[in-house]
């Protein structure tokens, strides 16, 4: 079973992305900003990191630089799921090593098959 | 509008031709294009003070709205997403009664409460997105009642007979608080891209 670490401060946003996460076969860890995503993911082997930008203590552009700084993550599809879509943060997200931008409202559905193509092409 | 070096140096000369008169008046008078007065000065400091004191409610009333549309939601949710919600068929539950639905009826029924909840689950992204934009508004709100704390400080009569420059420091003043206003602008991110609850579009890098 692959596991997906979801990082949102929202806590309906990750209440959303559980349940549909959970219900297509992942297992699901939870984390409310960069900091706290940062922690889980280097505690847990995860097969897929699907973070928010916008957080408090550390956003979605350093939790992923911060990731690919480490071995373990260097290859691990980091999809960015928020509201934002400027070039010029998508540009910041894809220099930091972000697989995708994904803006929400996402779609449950297109979301799911979105992140089967990510963890397929990992 | 910033105050230009031209501006200040006339202010600087007004100020230099009549600051003293402005510093020993006890009795207010105000001659029409005159330096500011005692009295005028008051009023104008009550008047920030008390923009200052709006622009602060505001910013505590969009903090009450971001609270209500949380709670909300919060409430709202497990209605979607607690286990247990799923209609059961006979084959799962062996000891169905005549009530139980056939196989057919509960899996219509399951679609049905599937698509519901994908159409939810679009709708009630709006509690999220709705907070960025609030939380954004409270942002700039904050940074008002800072800049006008400013503007009351720097018209503080007690403070400003005690200088010499009265005029100078006021254009001073007014030309950081419109500094700080240009940078506020720059240092805030626009956080939603989208006017409307359309799907959003995904990409892979």
């Amino acid at each position: 079973m692959k596991t997906i670490l979801t990082v949102d401060d929202s806590p309906s946003i990750r209440q959303m992305l559980a349940y549909v996460l959970t219900n297509s076969g992942y297992r699901v860890l939870e984390a409310a900003d960069g900091e706290e995503g940062l922690a889980l993911a280097q505690a847990h082997t995860i097969d897929l990191v699907l973070t928010d930008h916008n957080m408090p203590r550390m956003d979605g552009v350093t939790l992923t630089k911060a990731l690919r700084a480490l071995p373990a993550y260097r290859k691990v599809p980091i999809m960015m799921l928020s509201t934002e879509s400027s070039p010029e943060l998508k540009q910041a997200g894809r220099e930091a090593g972000a697989t995708g931008w994904m803006v929400k409202p996402f779609d449950p559905d297109k979301l799911l098959e979105m992140l089967r193509k990510a963890l397929g092409s990992a | 509008m910033i105050a230009s070096k031209e501006m200040i140096d006339a202010a600087a000369t007004i100020v230099t031709t009549k600051s003293a008169a402005i510093a020993d008046t006890s009795v207010p008078s105000s001659p029409a294009n005159s330096v500011p007065t005692y009295a005028s000065l008051l009023t104008l400091q009550e008047l920030v003070s008390r923009l200052a004191s709006h622009v602060h409610a505001a910013h505590d009333e969009i903090g009450e709205t971001r609270a209500i549309l949380r709670d909300a939601i919060e409430r709202l949710m497990p209605a979607f997403t607690q286990p247990g919600n799923t209609v059961k068929t006979p084959l799962n539950t062996p000891s169905a009664d005549a009530q139980t639905p056939n196989a057919d009826t509960a899996e219509r029924i399951n679609q049905t409460r599937d698509a519901a909840t994908v159409s939810a689950f679009n709708a009630l992204q709006f509690q999220d997105i709705s907070d960025q934009l609030l939380a954004h508004a409270q942002c700039r709100l904050n940074a008002l009642v800072r800049e006008l704390d400013r503007i009351a400080q720097s018209v503080e009569p007690a403070n400003l007979i005690r200088r010499d420059g009265i005029l100078l420091h006021l254009l001073h003043q007014v030309e950081q608080v419109n500094d700080n206003l240009a940078e506020l602008d720059i240092s805030l991110s626009k956080p939603v891209s989208k006017a409307h609850l359309g799907i959003g579009e995904m990409e892979l890098f």
